[in-house]
């Protein structure tokens, strides 16, 4: 690295979107500070391919989510029976009776309502989260995020539905007054 | 089923639409800071620290060089032998291999001798053969084990 300069400009360019992505899987401000300081770590020993800026985006997205589930994994495996034991029950209970808006299609958010959202989505169960910033921010299908999280298909269907199903649940004020 | 699998794409379209709009968080003022000295601790890194891709390339070469070395001149020459232990009767004071084994047999003798004149004839046959068939059984059953391991394999 010759030009520390250019280095800090490309992290302050892509700082908010590496750390938005690691808050919105994980959940918890001090550990997406540690896994957004790991993937610009990794970028400066990639600084040679990185530089020129054209895939950096895409590049730093892919390292921060990876890092993001492999942390999630870890923690993860520290619970598997438990997980386990309760895995087998969300599969099988029915999923809630929530039905999709019909006026949503107007729907804009002022800033306040923005912040709104963003708290809900961190408020929301941890593999419902999960799996709903897979789907909806990271463009992954049911079938990537199954592979990913290494759950079954129907789990991952069912942690999404049910995530929208409470964010509609949370956002129900904010529904009244701009029709979300 | 079908009002079902409708409402399930409405709910996702509208959160697609919602979702849209959730805004970047911003990052807090202290990970520019964090990220520079973590910089600064690698940069400061000797060289032989850091993972060996990130060696000069020199040194790359030569640790190629010299790991390849080590291994064609250990299977060339082998590898260093132990020194050799001495036989039994340098350890054992008075120890003779002949004069052991005739004293081993002796006891056997002397033991089934004893054993014939006070248990009888039948009895020791009877404990002989159960010994036999044992002793064959324990045979044939390895033998079939290890048939079948090499049967699967």
């Amino acid at each position: 690295m010759n030009d520390p300069a250019s280095f800090d400009n490309f992290v302050l360019s892509y700082q908010d979107m590496v750390y938005s992505t690691a808050f919105r899987l994980l959940g918890n401000e001090s550990e997406a500070e540690d896994v957004a300081q790991e993937t610009f770590v990794r970028a400066w020993k990639h600084w040679a391919e990185l530089g020129d800026g054209t895939s950096a985006g895409g590049w730093l997205k892919t390292v921060a989510r990876n890092l993001c589930l492999n942390h999630l994994q870890r923690y993860r495996n520290r619970w598997t029976l438990f997980t386990d034991l309760r895995r087998a029950d969300d599969e099988e209970s029915p999923e809630p009776d929530i039905v999709a808006p019909d006026d949503w299609e107007e729907a804009t958010l002022t800033a306040d309502q923005r912040s709104v959202l963003n708290a809900a989505i961190s408020a929301l169960p941890r593999d419902q989260r999960v799996a709903l910033v897979l789907y909806h921010f990271e463009g992954l299908d049911y079938v990537a995020i199954a592979e990913q999280l290494k759950v079954s298909l129907g789990k991952v269907k069912t942690d999404i539905f049910r995530a929208r199903a409470a964010l509609r649940k949370k956002l129900q004020p904010l529904r009244e007054t701009v029709g979300v | 089923m079908n009002e079902h699998e409708s409402n399930d794409g409405r709910m996702a379209r509208w959160a697609d639409q919602v979702l849209s709009q959730s805004p970047l968080q911003q990052a807090p003022a202290t990970l520019l800071p964090r990220i520079r000295a973590a910089v600064v601790r690698l940069q400061s890194l000797p060289w032989y620290r850091r993972p060996w891709l990130q060696w000069p390339l020199g040194w790359r070469l030569l640790s190629v060089g010299l790991a390849s070395a080590a291994s064609a001149a250990m299977s060339y020459w082998g590898l260093p032998q132990a020194p050799a232990v001495g036989s039994p009767a340098d350890l054992v004071p008075g120890y003779h291999p002949t004069v052991t084994l005739a004293s081993a047999c002796a006891t056997v003798a002397h033991g089934l001798f004893h054993a014939l004149t006070h248990a009888g004839t039948w009895t020791v046959a009877i404990v002989l053969a159960v010994a036999g068939t044992l002793w064959c059984l324990s045979l044939g059953l390895g033998t079939v084990c290890w048939r079948l391991s090499v049967r699967d394999n």
